[in-house]
């Protein structure tokens, strides 16, 4: 199973991809994009069983990576890591198609909580 | 957020928002406020991130010395105090994404304020931060692992009415 992370913080990625192996994903494998539009051309080319991706990114942020992603019809699973607890952006996720917002800092329960679900 | 709106109350909320954010992200249960200087020292690195309102913005911002970076960049990646020093562009990145976690807390404490405030990209510096005529720089000394840091609020100086 491939999980691709989207944060323009490589530490964060880093960050994130400890997290889910600690909460017991230690099988998936991990690809890597540094914003939304890198994001969208690797999902293209190979999608992901998941995508976890920041909000606020350079050149494309979660968001509109989120909206072009279900524009093409691409219905990948994708949930937010992010920040931004703002309940206004929660709503915008979650009507766009996203399936959690995660916000950091986070542990690895919390990853348990909403890849178990997801994962299963 | 208006010009009226006194944001140099709002370096209270970023001390509880650095408090929280210490304890989340990198496990530090020991953060006290100290001082509340007008100048951080002169050779001071870190990050600061910009939050813009329909009406103004201000700059959020974590500062302290490289040795000091360098622990807090590595307790954000889960690395032991002694492992080898991060490379400066790895202890930047670090940084800044503790202050993207910082605003992302500070946020919400204004929330009943500021509700319309969006992040910008954090943004690395190495120097000092000065007050210009049209900004005003409030500044807390916190101790945190044993390590001083400083938080910096930059806002409009019509805010607090100089």
């Amino acid at each position: 199973m491939q999980i691709m992370v989207v944060d323009d913080s490589k530490a964060m990625r880093s960050i994130v991809m400890r997290a889910v192996r600690q909460a017991g994903y230690d099988a998936v494998t991990f690809v890597e994009a540094g914003n939304g539009a890198e994001a969208l051309k690797a999902i293209r080319a190979t999608p992901p069983a998941l995508v976890l991706a920041d909000w606020n990114m350079p050149e494309m942020s979660g968001i509109e990576l989120l909206k072009a992603l279900r524009a093409e019809g691409n219905e990948v699973k994708l949930g937010f890591v992010t920040s931004e607890s703002d309940p206004v952006m929660r709503d915008l996720a979650f009507q766009s198609g996203a399936i959690f917002m995660l916000t950091k800092p986070f542990t690895p329960d919390a990853f348990r909580a909403v890849l178990g679900p997801v994962l299963a | 957020m208006s010009a009226a709106s006194g944001c140099v109350g709002w370096l209270g909320d970023l001390e509880t928002a650095f408090t929280e954010t210490a304890q989340g992200a990198l496990g530090l249960d020991d953060v006290q406020v100290t001082d509340h200087p007008d100048a951080l020292a002169a050779r001071w690195q870190g990050a600061y991130l910009g939050l813009v309102g329909p009406t103004g913005a201000i700059q959020i911002g974590l500062a302290a010395d490289e040795e000091t970076c360098q622990s807090l960049a590595k307790r954000l990646l889960g690395m032991d105090p002694g492992d080898e020093a991060l490379p400066a562009p790895d202890m930047a990145d670090a940084l800044c994404e503790l202050v993207n976690i910082l605003a992302g807390a500070f946020k919400g404490k204004v929330r009943d304020r500021a509700a319309s405030l969006q992040m910008g990209l954090p943004v690395f510096f190495d120097g000092c931060v000065q007050p210009t005529e049209r900004t005003a720089v409030a500044i807390a000394s916190v101790r945190a692992g044993g390590r001083s840091a400083g938080l910096l609020l930059v806002y409009p100086r019509a805010a607090d009415g100089a």
